[in-house]
């Protein structure tokens, strides 16, 4: 080997080494701000987390990390989890009483110790195998009650448990998307265990659609309506003011003064981290193939992923009737114009019977484009063939969120066109609710 | 003499038949015959004989003799003889002669000389063959036409299926309802079943789907997929492909506002919260060989609604009542559902003749509108008339909103068993 070879080699050696020292420290910054661990310490992050190398997801990656855990023999003091206890050792599913008071008992236990009461009932968590309602009954309102700790949950997310999945799966109820959270899902997405791998992939789905969504608070879709005294319309209400009535009797279920206390919680929407989770949901649905498909399908759909419009579309004109079918319901919380265009199009035209009825149960959620709604609704009422896609349309309608006198109107056009006995028998009996009688007769023309 | 050997090259779609000796590397020099769909694989025009073999060593070649292929897999000289003429049949179809030393390439997708007799004379010889899955026709389910088979594919007539939908109670206050729609579909070469099940309820007019079952079975040529998912108010819970037998259980709630006014100054306004305790069982699978292909699907969705909530009352003139002073006693129970479905198709095929039996079993166990939901609060104003100035004690005002006894269902939903000749 000459001196220049030598030379040349040298030159190169130090250029690799400059280069890993650079990764080093470029991987020692990016770690300072990323708090949050990956799932498996040893690996490196990136490649574990692709997201993280996604520029949409810095939110996340500023994210807080989750806390340790908190070790068994550190003391919490949680008067709750006395009440709380047995209900895990019961044999058989409890029935709605029991199950109730439960959520009554843990709700008044994390308003009063958030901390120690969220731990106490977590490990409790970790110690079930069993996976019943009285599991979701607990993970719900720890994981998503008006006091958790995002960074708290997190790290319950990290700890193996049996059950875990469950307590994946309780997140789909929150009401804001938190960064470490929704870091902490993206995590578990790879997780060696399908059912949590899966259910974190459909959770961080709905944590995508809440991060968009200005207010957490439940819809009712429609105005409340005020109900005049019993005394003046008997047969309307079991409304009975009962004056000096005795209080609860013993056998009575339990009293939820504390339910009041919790007002609706508007939280303000956390638009980055929704376009953060689109992006990835994006580029693996469009990586996916096969069973993954069919789950990225789902996970879209729950997110009312934007980004993947063009994906799903191309999935439209699969030869294959569940993909096309799931790629169709992908667009029921997707509120542009042109996406109930795609879904009225699939509900009128697709030659499956089924796709066409995924795509009618699809026209239901939006709250966008609802004249457009109506009509594509309307037409498939009319104009399907096969009746329960027909019928699928009247529950739409019975369902969709817009303003109740063009839902009336339009079911009262369905009644009177549709040629199916059992579409217009549904049409009238949601109409019945809405209308007397008398003011019926006179719309449809002839006695139903 | 001709010493014979077989080579076949599998790239993607192309096959490549051709002596040993002729493997030249294949590509667009070498011209491309394409076979069309109901091209037949005759007699070769020039058939290979016994005598035109010999063993390795080149000793006597004889058809009850066993043969090594160039797999190493022993094949008896008459099944040697049978692979021969095959391939000399398609090469002389591809316009090319086996033996003559040049490639010969001809598309595999194109290649619908019984397919299956070629798959299996060839996997005696020893070689692979990938055949590509020809496009699937549109059906229910998403079961395919198999095509490319002799025999042309029979459609089932009126395959079995269902639709119901039922409610109960008074969707003005609280109602709860619950549909079903399945059904099966096949063909001599395919089976399929699915469907979906859901229920919801309707409380003080507002009326809302809770859970939502839905899935299929798809059984055809190759293949057996399964899909199905759960969505609990839209969402989707649980999602599952492929052979499935799980057992889940989910808690869904959401909020529901109502209000009342009472003697035109008391006004009380409710947060119903609905929660619904979802429960999923479901056994999908299903058996796709060359001769049977079947679909079965066993669900049972199931739901325990229940209300309970919180309340707010104002008093005309004295402004809200303190929280403290307002409660809600519930033990409200809207439904209490089991909806066991059970549904199968099978396409099974007998020296030619194929049976297509299916059948479809739904039952709804319910149990609905149990119990009340009442609201109360305490005030020390003389709202019922009592003495104004000498009112020092706190009354309790107690309001039933809703109340039912609580009532059962129990029905068969449908039960069919069909069986026909395709």
């Amino acid at each position: 080997m000459t001196s220049i070879h030598r030379r040349v080699l040298v030159a190169l050696g130090g250029v690799v080494a400059i280069g890993l020292m650079w990764r080093i420290a470029v991987r020692r910054t990016s770690a300072d701000a990323a708090p949050v661990p990956s799932a498996t310490p040893s690996a490196s992050a990136e490649a574990l987390e692709p997201w993280r190398s996604e520029p949409a997801c810095e939110a996340l990656r500023r994210a807080p990390a989750p806390e340790p855990l908190v070790g068994a023999d550190v003391a919490v003091n949680c008067p709750a989890l006395e009440a709380v206890v047995p209900a895990f050792a019961l044999s058989g599913e409890p029935d709605n009483a029991v199950l109730e008071r439960l959520r009554a008992v843990v709700e008044r236990g994390l308003a009063e110790a958030p901390r120690d009461c969220a731990i106490a009932f977590s490990r409790l968590l970790a110690n079930d195998s069993r996976c019943e309602l009285v599991y979701d009954a607990v993970a719900i309102r720890v994981m998503t009650g008006p006091n958790a700790s995002p960074t708290l949950a997190a790290s319950e997310l990290l700890r193996e448990a049996r059950c875990r999945w469950k307590l994946v799966t309780a997140l789909r109820q929150s009401r804001k998307a938190d960064p470490t959270l929704a870091a902490t899902l993206l995590s578990l997405t790879s997780a060696a265990d399908r059912d949590v791998a899966n259910s974190a992939w459909l959770t961080v789905g709905t944590l995508a659609n809440v991060a968009r969504r200005p207010l957490s608070v439940e819809p009712s879709g429609k105005p409340t309506v005020t109900v005049t005294p019993a005394a003046t319309s008997p047969a309307d209400a079991t409304a009975a003011p009962s004056g000096t009535s005795p209080a609860p009797t013993a056998g009575a279920a339990q009293s939820s003064e504390a339910d009041v206390s919790p007002p609706p919680r508007a939280t303000m929407p956390r638009p980055e981290v929704g376009a953060c989770l689109d992006r990835i949901i994006s580029s693996e649905l469009e990586a996916s193939s096969g069973d993954r498909l069919q789950l990225l399908l789902g996970v879209a759909g729950n997110a009312g992923c934007g980004s993947c419009r063009p994906t799903l579309r191309r999935h439209l004109a699969s030869p294959d009737t569940t993909t096309r079918r799931r790629a169709v319901s992908a667009f029921r919380f997707l509120e542009e114009d042109e996406d109930t265009n795609v879904l009225c199009k699939a509900a009128t035209t697709d030659t499956d019977d089924t796709v066409r009825g995924a795509a009618t149960y699809a026209l239901r959620f939006a709250a966008a484009s609802v004249t457009r709604r109506l009509e594509c609704l309307y037409e498939v009422a009319v104009g399907d063939d096969v009746e329960r896609v027909a019928q699928d349309a009247v529950g739409s309608l019975t369902e969709i969120p817009g303003p109740s006198e063009l839902v009336i109107a339009t079911l009262v056009q369905v009644a009177r066109e549709t040629p199916h006995p059992k579409v217009r028998a549904e049409a009238i009996a949601f109409l019945r609710t809405r209308a007397t009688d008398e003011a019926l007769r006179e719309v449809l023309g002839s006695p139903h | 003499m001709k010493r014979i050997a077989f080579g076949a090259v599998v790239l993607a779609a192309m096959v490549s038949v051709g002596t040993a000796e002729a493997a030249k590397p294949l590509g667009p020099e070498i011209p491309k015959k394409a076979l069309k769909l109901n091209d037949k694989l005759k007699a070769p025009l020039k058939p290979i004989k016994v005598d035109d073999l010999k063993g390795s060593k080149g000793s006597k070649f004889d058809l009850k003799k066993k043969y090594k292929t160039a797999s190493g897999q022993l094949i008896t000289g008459e099944e040697f003889l049978d692979v021969a003429n095959k391939l000399q049949a398609a090469a002389e179809f591809g316009g090319c002669d086996l033996g003559s030393g040049k490639g010969c390439n001809f598309e595999v997708e194109d290649f619908k000389l019984d397919a299956g007799e070629l798959k299996g004379t060839l996997k005696k010889a020893g070689f692979s063959l990938k055949l590509k899955n020809p496009k699937a026709a549109k059906m229910y389910g998403g079961a395919g036409n198999s095509g490319g088979e002799k025999e042309p594919e029979k459609k089932v007539s009126n395959p079995l299926g269902f639709q119901w939908e039922r409610d109960w109670g008074n969707p003005k206050k609280a109602a709860v309802y619950v549909g079903a729609e399945f059904g099966n579909d096949g063909s001599s070469k395919s089976s399929a079943c699915g469907g979906a099940a859901y229920a919801g309820v309707h409380l003080f007019n507002n009326k809302k789907e809770v859970i939502r079952l839905q899935g299929e079975v798809a059984a055809k040529k190759g293949s057996f997929v399964g899909s199905a998912e759960l969505l609990l108010l839209g969402k989707e819970v649980w999602s599952e492909s492929g052979k499935i037998d799980v057992t889940k259980k989910f808690e869904e709630s959401y909020k529901v506002s109502q209000s009342w006014t009472y003697w035109g100054i008391v006004t009380l306004n409710l947060e119903a919260k609905v929660t619904a305790a979802a429960s999923l069982t479901a056994g999908l699978s299903g058996v796709a060989t060359e001769n049977e292909y079947t679909c079965s699907v066993k669900v049972t969705p199931g739901a325990k609604v229940s209300v309970g909530g919180a309340a707010e009352v104002a008093i005309f003139g004295y402004g809200s009542v303190s929280a403290a002073a307002v409660g809600v006693e519930a033990d409200l129970t809207l439904a209490d559902l089991s909806l066991p479905v059970t549904l199968s198709a099978s396409a099974k095929n007998q020296n030619g003749k194929v049976t297509f039996t299916e059948s479809i079993k739904a039952d709804i166990q319910l149990k609905y509108l149990s119990g009340s939901l009442d609201a109360y609060f305490k005030t020390n104003i003389p709202l019922d008339g009592e003495c104004w100035l000498c009112k020092w004690d706190t009354d309790k005002f107690s309001f039933t909103l809703l109340e039912w006894d609580g009532y059962t269902f129990k029905e068969e939903v449908f039960k069919k068993e069909a069986t026909q000749t395709l």
